[in-house]
């Protein structure tokens, strides 16, 4: 690239940040900007093996600079740094997460049970070492040689290289910015109920404890709050505010819980923590994209007290027609269900990406995503994604 | 050598985070390791 065309890229950049800024804000903007929520989709469609790019950075560098090259997105959910499985296979035994010529998946599985729950908030790493690991290993763990944990960390330095390279190539090279700023290294923000669900006690155990064990539950969510989110409050409060020249929102948050809470659960053991966070980053005008997994409609009010700006909520299965009717203060992303993507025709894609854009975009407050991760090759067809594409970078508001 | 050397905390664990990481990467030890744990416990 010559350096007229990397100020091209870098001034791209910057003018998508700000579609995504002022959208979120509700500030109206000449287009609307198109967030696309591709995942192992983007292997399929290039014409590549999934396991072949699952564990070879070349093949997943260049399934991305093809979906780049093809698709006139404006952001881009995945560069090609979720699922790899370089690390896990140096290992040499087998995960919890697999792959497939079709897909990826996850068995289910649990790092505690009610009885150590505590046990590993007081102290994770050690929890992980004498028992997480030996249990989930057997007795490959114990067979391990150092030699091989070497390779292991070889793997996971090309793997943290790879997360930077490919951020520099979807930035400089095709102007792509980066969501949010927190990554797992920082920190991700992660509440003490969604931990349980996702890793510590999984879907059926924290079920059953939410009935049987309603205390240790609670005493665990404040004692996670105490470690984790409250010392990201304060550090919000202490900041400079939003980052409007880096990131297309200030964090990024992903909830799952609210689909197996009832409404006092949820007031109970999600909400607090979440409302606690919110209240930081709406006192310092900063944007939040909350990907609500599953269905979040029924919770839609609680968000509605927060000035416009503060919320914009990622749909992964609601109406969002009805989402905005609910909580006209959110700014809403999302809109393109996989259904439509697979199903329909262009023209229906354009028709009703052009009835999202004219209804909830108009006046700000709309960001154009896919709802669900596009993962599966029957997601969505090319010429589908490619006529919404150019819709909507080339229609004016 | 297995890695029953290592199986105690927080002693094994030091002396396999010492044994495992090279020499120039020691100082980063407490921003490395515990990402490398995560992968290996959630992946």
């Amino acid at each position: 690239m010559d350096k007229a065309q990397k100020q091209q890229m870098k001034d791209l950049k910057a003018e998508r940040i700000r579609l995504f800024r002022d959208q979120a804000n509700f500030k109206p903007t000449e287009r609307v900007p198109h967030f696309c929520n591709a995942v192992t989709w983007k292997v399929f469609d290039a014409g590549e093996s999934l396991p072949e790019a699952l564990t070879d950075f070349k093949v997943m560098e260049r399934v991305v600079r093809h979906f780049l090259e093809t698709y006139n997105v404006d952001g881009l959910m995945d560069v090609g740094i979720r699922n790899q499985f370089n690390v896990t296979e140096a290992f040499g035994s087998e995960g919890y997460y697999y792959y497939t010529e079709e897909a990826v998946g996850i068995k289910d599985h649990a790092h505690c049970t009610v009885d150590t729950l505590m046990d590993y908030l007081e102290d994770p790493t050690r929890y992980t070492w004498e028992k997480i690991l030996p249990e989930k290993y057997g007795e490959d763990w114990v067979n391990k040689d150092i030699e091989t944990w070497r390779k292991v960390f070889w793997e996971y330095l090309k793997y943290t290289y790879f997360i930077i390279h490919m951020g520099s190539v979807s930035g400089k090279e095709f102007g792509i910015p980066s969501l949010a700023p927190n990554n797992p290294a920082k920190g991700a923000i992660q509440f003490g109920i969604e931990e349980m669900e996702s890793n510590l006690l999984g879907i059926k155990d924290l079920s059953i404890a939410l009935r049987r064990n309603k205390d240790l539950i609670r005493d665990f969510c404040e004692k996670w709050d105490e470690k984790y989110i409250d010392p990201l409050i304060e550090k919000t409060y202490l900041s400079d505010g939003p980052q409007d020249d880096k990131y297309c929102f200030d964090a990024s948050i992903i909830l799952l819980s609210h689909n197996i809470l009832n409404p006092k659960q949820f007031d109970t053991f999600l909400w607090p923590s979440l409302k606690r966070l919110l209240d930081a980053y709406a006192f310092k005008g900063m944007n939040v994209r909350i990907f609500a997994e599953g269905s979040i409609l029924r919770y839609a009010d609680k968000f509605q007290y927060y000035p416009k700006g503060t919320v914009t909520m990622h749909l992964e299965q609601d109406d969002p027609f009805a989402f905005r009717e609910a909580a006209p203060n959110v700014a809403i992303m999302g809109g393109l269900s996989t259904e439509l993507l697979s199903g329909g025709t262009p023209d229906e894609c354009v028709a009703h990406t052009k009835k999202l854009c004219d209804e909830l975009g108009r006046q700000g407050g709309f960001i154009l995503s896919e709802g669900k991760m596009l993962s599966y090759k029957n997601d969505c067809t090319s010429d589908n994604l490619k006529a919404i594409c150019d819709f909507v970078s080339e229609y004016k508001l | 050598m297995n890695m029953r050397p290592y199986l105690s905390y927080p002693e094994g664990y030091e002396k396999w985070c010492h044994d495992v990481l090279p020499f120039y990467f020691r100082p980063m030890k407490k921003f490395l390791m515990p990402l490398l744990l995560q992968i290996m416990r959630d992946g």
